[in-house]
């Protein structure tokens, strides 16, 4: 007999419908599974004959052929131990007559009969809504996160057992209730509000988001770099209910959902300086997303930037442009987006306290210069916003009145992020960071005044046209965060203080 | 004395050679003879002293001695524009040679000038604070200015800041002499390119190590006494409580020259070195580069003076920006520190802080730090 059971796999956070058929012939007794399997698709067999035994069903004694289609995409994972499973038995004429359920289905199997979660549920389930099927029998672990999705019908599942007794009619599995989406999660692990003092990087920071500018800080050991970046989640605009259904696909191929739901809070990924640039960017035989792409719509936080291996910081150059990341494997080409803002920090000096009044530094001026020189040009350019902290004494520490806390930042933020929506309409971008030349032209002219500072400032400082533009449009951003139309002198001038390495630089 | 002849000269090059910084091997095997010329007609021969030569000494002195060697190094040294002077010569340094161990050879590029009226050694930290920048820089504009010859060796920091200052001061002839821990042809630290171009152009580095020699460890407190011993006296600006300065100072009192200390803030690091000289009386306080000129009583009217700093009336300031400069009058502040003390928005407090900036009335330190330009304006309160 044959039977079809449908199925799904996963190419990216894009997917295919995989179909499982299953032959059961006469002859010598054997099982194969065929349809380009990787290794844990061929264990499954054991998975499989274990389960459907202690499930109290009966392994058929003949030749079993299990074919997983199409043939010619790479089907990898355990994710298939469960259609093999209900494939095998329809086939062999356990489950009475319907042999060919309705239902999309995909989980591991356990050697008891147990459904256990698999990664990617949620990317899977939304593809094959998109390709029009409605029911998925998946395992319980996953059902929340795959519930999110708005007209299909969840079967959680815990048992082989209990879906065979589902597609028999005997006893059918009740419907998931569908999730709603609970709105933005609100609790951060650091408020703006908890940071003391820094009221400069603070300004910066909200700068930084309102504009969608990279941003770097720079400073001693213990000024608060890692404090602030950590509180930059809280004031991003709330998350929509769009942009957590593509968060949580990025996660859930991972794995990182299972048993949790949807994602409600806006990532902030810090993966530490050893990172490979497969790690950061994506990669490995599967083409798996990196941290970029974990970091989607949330913040991507390189701590100490010059301890990065030189190829990973300029694998990062072409997604901070573009938004996405395509990883390309021999087995596998993935496309995956990568939209975050990138807050980076590094320590003024390869000792940490130059510029320090407590700790004098030791370092010479060419093994600062070599410190700095590690981060180049190019990813220099890219990063509008560069912000030195000062190093806060024991007694401010104390004494300081808590700041502003992060819920009226964010207020602000959004109000120049709207303002921003607003002027772009018809320019095809959202945020000033994403100015070209010709649209820096036209909304960032500065009047005769200003000009005369900027070229004051551009010999001075020695700035590189590029640098320019990058005041030019930080000036933009200020204007909006104080919700004026036009850009002031003052806008201009407060733009040009960030841009701390080209003036440390002037000291040589 | 007069100048060697032609020999004499390249015998003193051969033993130079070999021996390089080895000022007392050097004069042992030279004491031996009546002249150097002898004394390698004497080696080359075979005399029993070279055998009993260590080792290095031995292969050098062989080496140096074959055919077409000394010729081939004075050609290089041409190339490179190297001129060198040795004790009696005409532009031996006078004060150098009164030292107990004087260079035997001295290479230089630029103008060496023998015997100047006044001249002062600035040596001090090579990480010092704002503060110690502008005491060297004043110290050796001001004293360029009156006509003193400023010894340096230009290292990072004070020295540095010393030779430019006394760079600055456009109408002296030979304003400044740096004494390098290295070859005279080897630009260390890398990042003084431009001052050292400089000093080459107005003044002369010298060295006693042979061309091309790197700048290793244990040639720097051997450079330090000719530091000293090329100077009347000894200026110190900034120095850590045991430092190289602390050597060179020491020189100064054993080759029987002054040493004058500037006073620094207590309770910072740089300023032990001086404080303490002062206390324990080694060293003289100054506060001024007068009070250096009138101990030489050479009191030159210097002929020139520091352009006078623009005067900024606070008046004609922006209210904002008057009450930071009100604040930074009083010594630099972070910009944490301002902010709290003015209560602005940071906006504006950005705003005011980069249109003070560059109309050149305040200055950014590292880890946004403020100051007072005080080299470029005197803030008056009215």
């Amino acid at each position: 007999m044959l039977s079809r059971i449908k199925s799904h796999g996963l190419n990216g956070i894009g997917g295919f419908a995989v179909q499982v058929e299953t032959d059961i012939a006469n002859g010598l007794p054997g099982f194969e599974i065929v349809g380009l399997p990787d290794a844990a698709v061929k264990e499954s067999r054991e998975r499989v004959r274990a389960a459907i035994k202690n499930a109290g069903y009966v392994f058929p004694a003949a030749r079993i052929t299990v074919n997983l289609a199409p043939a010619d995409m790479r089907k990898e994972g355990a994710v298939y131990d469960l259609p093999v499973a209900l494939s095998i038995l329809a086939a062999s004429g356990q489950l009475g007559a319907h042999v060919n359920p309705s239902f999309v289905t995909f989980g591991e199997l356990g050697l008891d009969g147990g459904v256990r979660a698999i990664a990617g549920t949620l990317p899977m389930v939304i593809d094959a809504f998109s390709k029009g099927e409605t029911v998925f029998a998946v395992p319980e672990g996953n059902a929340e996160e795959a519930a999110y999705v708005e007209g299909v019908t969840i079967l959680p599942v815990s048992t082989l057992a209990q879906l065979c007794e589902h597609v028999r009619g005997d006893v059918l599995i009740s419907e998931h209730p569908t999730e709603r989406w609970q709105g933005y999660d609100q609790r951060f692990a650091t408020d703006f509000s908890e940071i003391k003092g820094q009221q400069g990087a603070k300004r910066a920071a909200e700068i930084a988001i309102a504009g969608g500018h990279n941003i770097l800080l720079i400073g001693t050991p213990g000024a608060g770099k890692t404090m602030l970046a950590r509180a930059i989640p809280s004031i991003l605009p709330q998350l929509t209910y769009e942009e957590s259904l593509e968060i949580t696909k990025i996660h859930s191929i991972t794995g990182a959902t299972k048993g949790r739901g949807m994602i409600r809070e806006r990532p902030f990924r810090a993966p530490h300086h050893g990172a490979s640039s497969a790690a950061l960017v994506g990669g490995g035989n599967r083409a798996m997303p990196g941290e970029i792409s974990l970091a989607h719509y949330g913040v991507l936080f390189l701590d100490e930037l010059p301890e990065f291996q030189h190829n990973v910081l300029e694998a990062l150059r072409q997604p901070l442009e573009d938004g996405f990341i395509t990883v390309s494997r021999a087995a596998a080409t993935a496309t995956y987006p990568a939209e975050f803002v990138l807050v980076a920090a590094m320590n003024p000096c390869p000792c940490g306290n130059h510029g320090s009044k407590i700790h004098p530094c030791r370092c010479a001026k060419s093994q600062i210069e070599r410190y700095r020189g590690r981060i180049s040009g190019p990813l220099l350019d890219r990063i509008d916003i560069q912000i030195e902290m000062p190093e806060v004494g024991f007694l401010e520490l104390s004494e300081k009145a808590a700041g502003e806390p992060s819920a009226a930042v964010r207020a602000r933020v959004e109000a120049a992020r709207d303002a921003q929506r607003k002027r772009f309409a018809e320019d095809g971008i959202l945020l000033n960071a994403q100015m070209n030349a010709k649209l820096i032209k036209r909304y960032c002219a500065p009047d005769a005044a200003s000009e005369a500072l900027l070229a004051r400032a551009y010999a001075e400082l020695k700035l590189s046209a590029r640098a320019y533009q990058r005041i030019l449009k930080v000036a933009r951003t200020i204007a909006d965060v104080e919700g004026a139309e036009t850009i002031a002198l003052a806008h201009y001038a407060e733009a040009i203080q960030y841009r701390s390495l080209d003036q440390s630089g002037r000291e040589a | 004395m007069a100048r060697e002849s032609l020999e004499e000269t390249q015998a003193r090059l051969w033993l130079n050679y070999a021996t390089e910084y080895n000022t007392r091997v050097f004069q042992k095997i030279a004491s031996r003879y009546a002249s150097l010329t002898e004394a390698k007609i004497a080696f080359e021969d075979g005399a029993k002293w070279g055998d009993a030569l260590p080792e290095y000494f031995r292969t050098r002195l062989q080496e140096a001695a074959r055919p077409g060697f000394l010729e081939r190094f004075v050609e290089q040294m041409d190339k490179k524009n190297i001129r060198f002077t040795y004790p009696g010569e005409e532009r031996y340094p006078k004060l150098l040679a009164e030292i107990p161990d004087p260079p035997s050879v001295l290479y230089y590029i630029g103008k060496i000038e023998p015997d100047p009226e006044l001249s002062i050694a600035i040596i001090g930290s090579r990480h010092p604070s704002k503060y110690g920048v502008e005491v060297a820089k004043r110290f050796g504009y001001e004293l360029a200015c009156a006509g003193a010859l400023v010894v340096s060796g230009m290292a990072e920091g004070i020295d540095a800041c010393a030779a430019r200052g006394a760079l600055d001061a456009a109408h002296a002839v030979c304003p400044t002499l740096a004494v390098l821990g290295c070859g005279v042809d080897v630009v260390y630290p890398p990042s003084n390119r431009n001052v050292y171009d400089e000093i080459i152009e107005r003044g002369a580095v010298v060295s006693e190590f042979l061309p091309g020699s790197e700048p290793l460890r244990v040639h720097f407190p051997i450079r330090n006494r000719v530091m000293s011993g090329l100077a009347h006296g000894t200026l110190v600006v900034e120095a850590a409580e045991r430092s190289g300065t602390s050597i060179t100072a020491g020189y100064a009192h054993d080759q029987g020259r002054d040493v004058f200390a500037v006073p620094g803030r207590i309770g910072d690091e740089m300023s032990a070195g001086p404080n303490g000289m002062i206390a324990r009386g080694e060293a003289k306080p100054v506060f001024s580069p007068e009070e250096i000129l009138s101990e030489f009583s050479c009191l030159h009217v210097p002929a020139e003076t520091r352009p006078p700093a623009n005067v900024v009336l606070l008046s004609s300031l922006g209210e904002e920006q008057r009450a930071i400069c009100r604040l930074l009058k009083s010594g630099e502040m972070s910009f944490d520190e301002l902010c709290d003390s003015l209560a602005l928005p940071i906006g504006s407090m950005n705003a005011s802080l980069t249109e003070l900036q560059f109309s050149g009335i305040i200055q950014a330190l590292p880890g946004r730090r403020y100051c007072i330009d005080t080299e470029r304006v005197r803030l008056k309160d009215i």
